[in-house]
Parts: C-alpha cells; sequence; structure tokens
C-alpha cells in the first residue's frame, strides 16, 4: 500500500511540561510540528500536580495548531502519554481532585510500608515495578488513608492519557503500556494483578480496560471536533507510554540497542523480548507489546538540577538558564577541579531507590565558581546514568549502541561529557522528540504501513555520533568511585537529615 | 572622659597588615591612635612573607603619629607595651642585621615539613610544646629553610620574630616573651625554656634564639637614637607585652577560668584562661601561651571565618554582587535571606572547610560541602547554612577547649561579625549560650594597655584591668531555635565523621584532573 506524499499520522505526545505533535508520514518524514505547554502545581513539598482539564485543553490545542500546517486532514492519531500520573474520576467522568504525576511522592510512607511486606519482592516479580510513591499501588493507599472522602466517590482511577482519550473518542479505555506503569499489571496475562489489587485494596472495577496498543481508540467525536479541528472520525489509535514510545522514536528497537534520556529527570532503557526483572530491584520493566517489554532504569534528577539552580538559587529569572550555565561549564576542566555533586534533590530512584537520598555538593573550595557548580551539575546527571547503566547492563545485557534523546541532545558539551562518563559513543537521532514520533511510527504500525516495530530502526536517521575522550573517561572513572563511596557513605546522614526535615520544616 | 592626670600607656599593635599605636588611660579609654600599613610580599601560592625594615619604619612612624596628635599628652605617658602577630620567623646575621624577610604566620610553605614532623614527633613535641605540628610554627619553617635555603640557614646568626626586631632596634636588647616564645612551638611549657627536642630536630642550638622573659618584663633604656627619632625620654619603660591572640583575650575582659572569647572576622578562633598549661589535648587540637602569673590562655584558630560567607556571597548572589562595590548591598541581602530561613536550613549542613581547617580538626584535605539540598531549598537556605557553618566549626573549637579547661560560663564575642546580630543570634542558639558583646573592640591593643598597667604596678591584677572592659550588650539564645541546634549539631558531627576519609580521596582526584583537559 503506498500512501500520498501528503498523508501523515499525528503523533501527539502528552508529557509532563506539555504536549509535542508531530504530523509524520509512512516514511518516517516529519511534516509539521507543535508544542504548546502546561504546568505543574506544587503545593506542599513532595507534591507534585496537574489540572487535567487543562492538560486537556492543551493537548487539544497542540493537536489544532500541528493540523492547520498539514495540506490535508491527518489519516489518524496515534496518543504517546507520561507514565504513573494517577487521577481517580466521579460517576460522570469529572476529576475528584488535580491528577498526581510521576513527580509526586506524598505516598512514600506508604511505599515504605508495603516495601516491608513478605510479599513486595514477589510483587515487584510479576509487576516489574519496585515499591516507589511514583507508582499507582501506593498512592490508592494515601488516598485510602487521607482522602477517604474522595476515595468513597471515585468510580474509575485513569491516567491523564486515558482522560484525553475518553474525551477524544468517548471510550474509557487503557493501554497496556501505560497500565504496566501503574504497578498493577501482571507482566504475563497483561491484565490487571489480583495480588496487587488486593495490596493496594482496589477493586477491579474502578480500573478500566487493558487493551492492546495498536488498538482502535474509537474515532473524533462531535464534542472534540471543535476544540482539535480535526473531521469527526478520524481514527485515534490508542498508543502507548513515553518512555517506549521514545525508545521507538530514537530507532532503538533492536536487542542491545539502549537509550540513554536526559530530560528534566532521566533514564537508561532498552526493548527485551521478554519480561526481565532484577533480584535486586533496580531497575523496572513495562510492556509495549507481546515481543518488547521495556526495561530501564530512571533518575529523577536531571534538568531539573540545573532549572533549581537557575531559579531557585541563582535567580536568575531566565527562561532558558541551560545555555548560559552550559556555557560557563564549557570553561571548567572535566572533573569540575575536584567538586562533585550528588544530584538527589528529590530524593533517588534508580537504582538504589531511596527517596530519603539528598542533594550534596562535595569538595568546595575558595577557586570554585558558579561554573564549576553548573559543570559538577551535568557532571552528576552523567554518573548517575552510568550508575543506572552499570545496573542495566547485569539485567539485560551489553549494551551494543547507545542512543540518546530527551532536552540533552540540544548540549553538545552535555552529551560530551556523558559520552566521557559512560566511556561509550552517543549517538544522536536526527529529531529530539522522539515519543512523538514514536507514537506516530506506531500509529503507522497500527495502519499495517509499518508492517514490524523494527521497521523504525530503518525509519528513524541518525545525526552525529558523539565519542568518548580516553583522557576524560580515566578521570570520570575515578570520580565515579569517588562519587559512589560519598552516596554510600552519606546514607546514614540522609536518614537523619530528612527525619530532621520532616521534624523542623514548615509545610 | 579621659582623666587630665591618668597615666597613659603607649599600646603597640604589631599586626599583619598595619602597626598601630594607641594612647590608653588607665580607664582603658582611648586618647588617640595613629596606624601605618604594612606590605606583605606573596611571591608564590603559599608564600606570606614580610621585609622587616619596613615593620621597624612603620612602628616607628605609628608611634611618632600618636604622639603628635596629642603633643599635650606626651608628659602623661607611662609607657609601651607591645601586642603582635605572633610565629614569624626572622633571620638575623652576626651584625644582627636580617638575612631576608620574615616568614608570617601565614606563610604555609612549610606544610610538607610540619607533616613530615607530625607523623614522627606530633605527640611527643605537642606535650612539650603545647602546640599543634603546622606550618605556621618554626620547627616546620626552619626545616623548610634548611632543605631550601641552607645558605641562609647556616649563615642564620639568630632566628627573632618581627617583635623582637623592633624592641632589639628601640632598645638595643635581645629579648622574647614567654608569650610569643611559646608561639614559636620551640619553647617548654612546664620548665618556661627552650625545648632540646625541636631545637635539634631543627638543627638549631638555644644561643641561636633570644632569651626567654616574662611579658611583663621590663626593658629599662631605648637607645638615645630611637628615643631622639621618637621624641621619648630615653628611660621610659618599654613592656615587652605579649602574642595578639593572647592580649585579644585579656582585652575583651576575659581573665578567669569559665570565660571565653570567640572571635570571627576574615578567619575564627576561640580561646579560654586556663590557671596551667595546655599540652595536655590527647587529640593534640589547640595551642597554650602564657599570659602572666600563672594564667594560661588556651585557644584554638580555624579558617572558616568571614571569607567563607563572602565566598558563598560572591557564589550565589552575583546578580547583586556584580560590581564589587554592591557587595555591602548583596551582604545586606545574603543576612536578610538567611534570616528567613529557619534554624538548621531546613536540614541543610554546610562544612565551611573551603581551604581546608585548622582547629580543631587540623584537616587540610578537608573542603567545603552543601549537604541536605532538596529541591525547596533557595539561596535563602545557602545562606543560612553558610552562616550556620562557620558557627559550627567556632563550636568545636570552643568545645575541644572545654574538654581541657572545664565548663565555659561566659563566652564574649569581638570581630567583623558582631556586626551581624542574625550572625551572633545563631551562633547564641547554636551554643545555647548568652553572648556578651565588649563595650570596645580593640581587643589586642586593650589587652596590651593592661598587662602595661599591671608590670608598671598601676594596677594590682590583670583582673582589674579586664573588669574595665566592660560590656555593650549581651544576646540571649532562644529556646525554640536551641532545640533545633540540639539536633542539628550531631548531625554535622556525622557528616563530617563520615566524609574525613573521602576528603584525602577528593586530593588525589584534584592532583590527578589538574593533568586532564577540557
Amino acid at each position: 500500500m503506498n500512501r500520498a506524499p501528503s498523508e501523515s499520522i499525528l503523533g501527539v505526545d502528552i508529557g509532563t511540561g506539555g504536549c509535542k505533535t508531530l504530523a509524520v508520514d509512512s516514511s518516517g518524514k516529519i511534516i509539521a510540528e507543535a508544542t504548546v505547554p502546561y504546568p505543574t502545581m506544587a503545593p506542599r513539598p513532595g507534591w507534585a500536580e496537574q489540572d487535567p482539564d487543562l492538560v486537556l485543553e492543551q493537548v487539544s490545542r497542540s493537536i489544532r495548531q500541528c493540523a492547520a500546517e498539514l495540506q490535508g486532514p491527518p489519516v489518524a492519531l496515534c496518543l504517546s502519554g507520561a507514565l504513573h500520573s494517577f487521577l481517580p474520576l466521579d460517576d460522570t467522568g469529572r476529576p475528584l481532585m488535580n491528577a498526581l504525576t510521576w513527580a509526586d511522592s506524598r505516598a512514600a510512607t506508604q511505599a515504605a510500608r508495603l516495601k516491608g511486606l513478605p510479599a513486595a519482592h514477589a510483587l515487584y516479580d510479576r509487576t516489574g515495578c519496585p515499591l516507589h510513591p511514583l507508582y499507582w499501588l501506593p498512592k490508592a493507599l494515601w488516598l485510602r488513608e487521607n482522602r477517604p472522602d474522595l476515595l468513597a466517590r471515585t468510580a474509575r482511577i485513569v491516567s491523564i492519557k486515558d482522560y484525553v482519550v475518553y474525551h477524544l473518542t468517548g471510550e474509557w479505555l487503557a493501554d497496556q503500556s501505560i497500565a504496566s506503569g501503574t504497578g498493577l499489571l501482571n507482566l504475563e496475562t497483561l491484565d490487571w494483578d489480583d495480588g496487587a489489587l488486593d495490596a493496594a485494596e482496589l477493586c477491579r472495577e474502578l480500573l478500566l480496560p487493558v487493551m492492546p496498543i495498536t488498538t482502535d481508540g474509537g474515532s473524533i467525536q462531535e464534542r472534540a471536533v471543535e476544540s482539535t479541528n480535526l473531521p469527526r472520525g478520524t481514527r485515534v489509535v490508542l498508543g502507548a507510554c513515553d518512555a517506549a514510545l521514545s525508545s521507538l522514536g530514537a530507532g532503538a528497537v533492536g536487542q542491545g540497542t539502549f537509550v540513554a534520556m536526559i530530560g528534566s529527570s532521566g533514564a537508561v532503557r532498552t526493548f527485551s523480548p521478554r519480561p526481565l526483572t532484577d533480584p535486586r530491584e533496580r531497575t523496572w520493566c513495562y510492556v509495549l507489546d507481546r515481543h518488547h517489554y521495556l526495561v530501564g532504569g530512571a533518575i529523577n534528577n536531571a534538568g531539573l538540577v540545573l532549572r533549581w539552580f537557575a531559579d531557585k538559587v541563582l535567580d536568575l529569572h531566565d527562561p532558558n538558564p541551560f545555555e548560559l550555565l552550559t556555557r560557563e561549564a564549557a570553561e571548567v576542566q572535566a572533573g569540575a577541579e575536584g567538586l562533585l555533586f550528588l544530584p538527589f534533590l528529590t530524593g533517588e530512584r534508580s537504582p538504589g531507590w531511596n527517596s530519603r537520598a539528598r542533594g550534596v555538593l562535595f569538595g568546595l573550595s575558595l577557586h570554585h565558581g558558579r561554573a564549576h557548580f553548573a559543570r559538577a551539575m551535568l557532571e552528576s546527571v552523567g554518573l548517575r546514568l552510568r550508575s543506572v547503566l552499570e545496573a542495566m547492563e547485569q539485567v539485560a545485557g551489553p549494551a551494543r549502541e547507545i542512543r540518546v534523546s530527551g532536552g540533552f541532545v540540544n548540549s553538545p558539551l552535555w552529551l560530551q561529557i556523558v559520552s566521557d562518563i559512560l566511556g561509550r559513543s552517543l549517538f544522536v537521532p536526527s529529531t529530539p522528540n522522539t515519543s512523538a514520533l514514536g507514537a506516530a511510527l506506531l500509529g503507522w504500525h497500527a495502519l499495517g504501513e509499518l508492517p514490524e516495530l523494527q521497521g523504525a530502526e530503518r525509519l528513524v536517521g541518525i545525526s552525529s555520533e558523539v565519542a568518548p575522550n580516553p583522557d576524560r573517561h580515566d578521570i570520570y572513572s575515578r570520580l565515579f568511585g569517588l562519587y559512589e563511596k560519598l552516596y554510600r557513605e552519606l546514607q546514614g546522614s540522609f536518614e537523619e537529615i530528612s527525619d530532621f526535615q520532616e521534624e523542623f520544616s514548615p509545610e | 572622659m579621659t582623666d587630665k592626670r591618668s597615666p597613659l600607656i603607649l599600646a603597640i599593635d604589631l599586626g599583619t597588615s598595619s602597626v598601630r599605636a594607641l594612647l590608653v588611660d588607665l580607664q582603658l579609654n582611648i586618647v588617640t591612635q595613629c596606624a601605618a600599613g604594612l606590605k606583605l610580599d606573596e611571591p608564590r601560592d603559599g608564600w606570606v612573607q614580610q621585609e622587616a625594615e619596613p615593620v621597624v619604619q612603620a612602628a616607628f612612624a605609628a608611634i611618632r603619629g600618636a604622639l603628635d596628635r596629642r603633643p599635650d599628652a606626651s608628659g602623661q605617658v607611662s609607657g609601651l607595651c607591645f601586642s603582635n602577630a605572633v610565629s614569624s620567623l626572622l633571620p638575623l646575621d652576626g651584625q644582627l642585621k636580617p638575612l631576608g624577610p620574615a616568614l608570617t604566620w601565614a606563610d604555609s610553605r612549610a606544610f610538607a615539613e610540619a607533616a613530615a614532623v607530625k607523623e614522627e614527633h606530633g605527640g611527643e613535641l605537642y606535650r612539650r610544646t603545647g602546640c599543634p605540628l603546622h606550618a605556621t610554627y618554626w620547627l616546620p619553617k626552619l626545616l623548610w629553610t634548611r632543605r631550601h635555603a641552607p645558605e641562609l640557614f647556616s649563615s642564620a646568626h639568630l632566628w627573632v620574630t618581627l617583635k623582637d626586631y623592633v624592641v632589639l632596634r628601640l632598645t638595643g636588647s635581645l629579648a622574647i616573651d614567654a608569650s610569643n616564645a611559646a608561639a614559636t612551638g620551640l619553647m617548654n611549657l612546664e620548665r618556661g625554656v627552650w625545648d632540646d627536642l625541636p631545637l635539634s630536630l631543627a638543627g638549631i642550638s638555644p644561643d641561636q634564639l633570644p632569651p626567654i622573659m616574662p611579658t611583663t618584663a621590663i626593658l629599662p633604656r631605648f637607645t638615645d637614637a630611637a628615643a631622639q627619632e621618637l621624641g621619648l625620654r630615653p628611660d621610659l619603660p618599654l613592656v615587652l607585652g605579649a602574642g595578639d591572640g593572647v592580649l585579644s583575650t585579656l582585652g575583651t575582659g576575659v581573665v578567669r577560668p569559665g570565660q571565653s572569647t570567640t572571635m570571627i572576622g576574615s578567619s575564627g578562633a576561640a580561646r579560654v584562661v586556663a590557671t596551667g598549661p595546655g599540652g595536655r589535648d590527647r587529640l593534640c587540637r589547640t595551642w597554650s601561651y602564657p599570659l602572666a602569673d600563672g594564667l594560661w590562655v588556651l585557644g584554638g584558630a580555624e579558617n572558616s571565618g568571614g571569607l567563607v560567607v563572602e565566598w558563598v556571597m560572591s557564589m550565589i548572589y552575583r546578580d547583586i554582587v556584580g560590581a564589587a562595590s554592591a557587595s555591602a548591598e548583596a551582604y545586606a541581602a545574603l543576612m536578610a535571606d538567611a534570616a528567613q530561613a529557619g534554624p538548621g536550613a531546613d536540614g541543610l549542613l554546610f562544612l565551611p572547610y573551603l581551604f581546608g581547617e585548622r582547629a580543631p580538626i587540623w584537616n587540610e584535605d578537608a573542603r567545603g560541602a552543601f549537604i541536605g539540598l532538596s529541591a525547596r531549598h533557595t539561596r535563602a537556605h545557602l545562606a543560612r547554612a553558610a552562616l550556620e557553618g562557620t558557627i559550627y566549626a567556632l563550636y568545636t573549637v570552643l568545645e575541644a577547649l572545654e574538654e581541657q579547661a572545664g565548663p565555659i560560663r561566659e563566652v564574649r564575642v569581638s570581630g567583623g561579625y558582631v556586626r551581624s546580630p542574625l550572625w551572633l543570634q545563631i551562633q547564641a542558639d547554636l551554643f545555647g549560650q548568652r553572648l556578651l558583646l565588649p563595650a570596645n573592640f580593640e581587643g589586642s591593643a586593650l589587652g596590651a594597655a593592661i598587662l602595661g598597667q599591671y608590670a608598671l604596678g598601676q594596677i594590682d591584677s590583670l583582673a582589674a584591668g579586664a573588669a574595665r572592659v566592660g560590656t555593650s550588650g549581651e544576646i540571649e539564645p532562644d529556646p525554640t531555635a536551641a532545640r533545633a541546634y540540639r539536633e542539628v549539631v550531631p548531625l554535622y558531627k556525622q557528616a563530617y565523621a563520615n566524609l574525613t576519609d573521602l576528603f584525602s580521596a577528593l586530593r588525589r582526584i584534584r592532583n590527578k584532573t589538574r593533568a586532564g583537559g577540557r
């Protein structure tokens, strides 16, 4: 089947910071794009929420803006959604509260309690999700213990992407990829896990039916026509989570191809042909389809570290502080002249899953300046990725090739630092918007245009390769040893400090 | 009011950056004063030296200047007394002429020699001399000179401090006061004589050093030339005096056991008074120098003071610092922000060891660290933590002193930080102790005046002089904040203990990465 060149599918990526829509033809070429941001609110320390109706409005706007640039209407839409968002709805489908994002750690106590259960490791093995406050299991318990009034009125719990699908097509459907990021999905049966539901004290009726990612999610219905400006009947492919689609959009589908992502948070991921868990629970595993299981380790604190430094410490009032800070950091030698940063500003996920870890600037000396801080922060994220990569290779086998995605692909310095720290070449895909591209490619796959997901490898171009410098790799390897030791030695301090923060900090 | 009939002491404070001469009356009023600036040469990293002749000329100029300002009072001048920056090392030839510049207390070129001697003889030397082994003291400096300037070392007839040299030029007499002798690190504490162990290690003999005399010793005559040049009676008594650490303790009114004084300027220090010599601290953390009448001052100096806070300010308030002239504004912003954050800075710790630390940890490898950063911390928390970190460092010095000299019942403060009410409040809260502000902050000069009055029989005891220093204010600890700090202090201790080994590992990496590229 040969499509006319103007025909396109919209890949709609409903991310944490905004919605990116790409119009992509069947050869993988990007024809048009649009980005619309939306905020995350932090009403209390450790809380992170989004207004689902605002997200919905901005997603529609993004679709509308992208479609407006096309000559003809798109053949279909396919959605990509951020993992882990948690949104309780009443029986009319109205939100009972804001959606809690992955960054919300209010369920830390519940997660810690669950971790102590004898069944904890078995739960991890079945669901692929370690017990951490970002998952639904502890969040559901938080709701039960803190807002029983809301839980009593809850008719459904959905992710933000499910909420968007419903408003586009009128269908309540969960894709198995986002569903497996809740911590409640059984990786073998690809249905909700009874043991996990019991632990979460949730009944199955509150959750949506779980469908494959290529499922026809219905078509644009009358009430979405106006907001999206798409013709009624435009087909919506259910889609998947942004993490897996980012790997697809980076062309990292084959065995041994890894993706290193640094955005606001960061991750190292690869696909496995079967479910894969770690006896030490350092990594997670989410299903994409029966042949592709995404194995990965995520870090909480990546780009957000620089953002915090620019906004909260330096008070720069600069909408894009990365340029200034990376320019300064480039003037400092590898190793930041002995300044080391542990970036745990919002606790740690992989590989240690310690939500009580805290940030550390170590080795400060009179000759250090702001540029050294910035350099140490960039390096800290690379050092974290190396920890995650080491765990990942033990779990999933060696990385043959590492592709990159996320905002850091726009920074040659940051790419070089990460390449030097990992001691590996990094391959930069031709588009930085890998999740939206992955969604569009999945759409073409669902329509039969791309028979195998593997085919994405051919369609996604590589724009550049960043090779490691052996001398700097040597320096970073020494630094890595010190950084791991620093983290170990401060474990006790982190416990005590977070206790102090809870006791003495105003809410 | 100045008493027209009161005898006046001409207190000479030989500092590192200036010489000051002050005319002080019996009630410790300062009648007049005059300062003359001094130049420091820093030809290489860690070298901080000073030529002797300009110091003599500055001392003469300051004395003349003070006397010229109050010609009416010249008849009341009853004697001179010295206070000085200790541990400077000046080689003299057979004609008593300087052979080169003096290495000041701040000179750290002998750090390797200090480390080597410490390794082998540290404990024994500390028990004998009461000085922790550090590059500031004479033994490492002499070893450095012997090794790197052997000709100078072998041609040196005498080794003196800059103050001894000024006194020599004024009186023609060679003498070192016991306080300064102790601060060379070569004096035996118990016997008050040059100790044979450090001397034999250094390779010098006792006759290459000035005779040790009490701090209250009086040299009865000026040379005719000096008397004429300064316009002083040749028989005006000159009291030898003591080191500035000892005399600023006395000059803040601290003269009894249980009293203490803390100071934060660029760096910081804490001192207490004891009725016997130190040198018994198992951990060799603090020095002890004699004052007079069997009283000793025990102290520890640390690096983590105002310089550290200035550095944090320049780092995180660069939007305000910008041009150097705006730094007062940045300082005010830092203090205002720090006041907004609560005690303990919401669980943010700051180890302030930006350039290694002296007392009480004596760790050259130590470096600064912010520990406990979370996304909700702002520059206000960093600013607060910086102030708290310097106070924590000061607290550990006083703690070490308390172990040796007994419980501290009174803390008097001096130095630049007394201008910051917040900084002092943090200290009162973290120490859990009331602070007293002396009425006058001319600590070391007043101390010299009191010592001079006592030596000349104008007052019956040092305590009588100290009682006249008076206080101008008190700062009480806040019970809620003090409770928070009782939790914070152990966190600091734990963090430092956990990081000790890592500081050494970090030094090895710093050395390695210096060879690395961009």
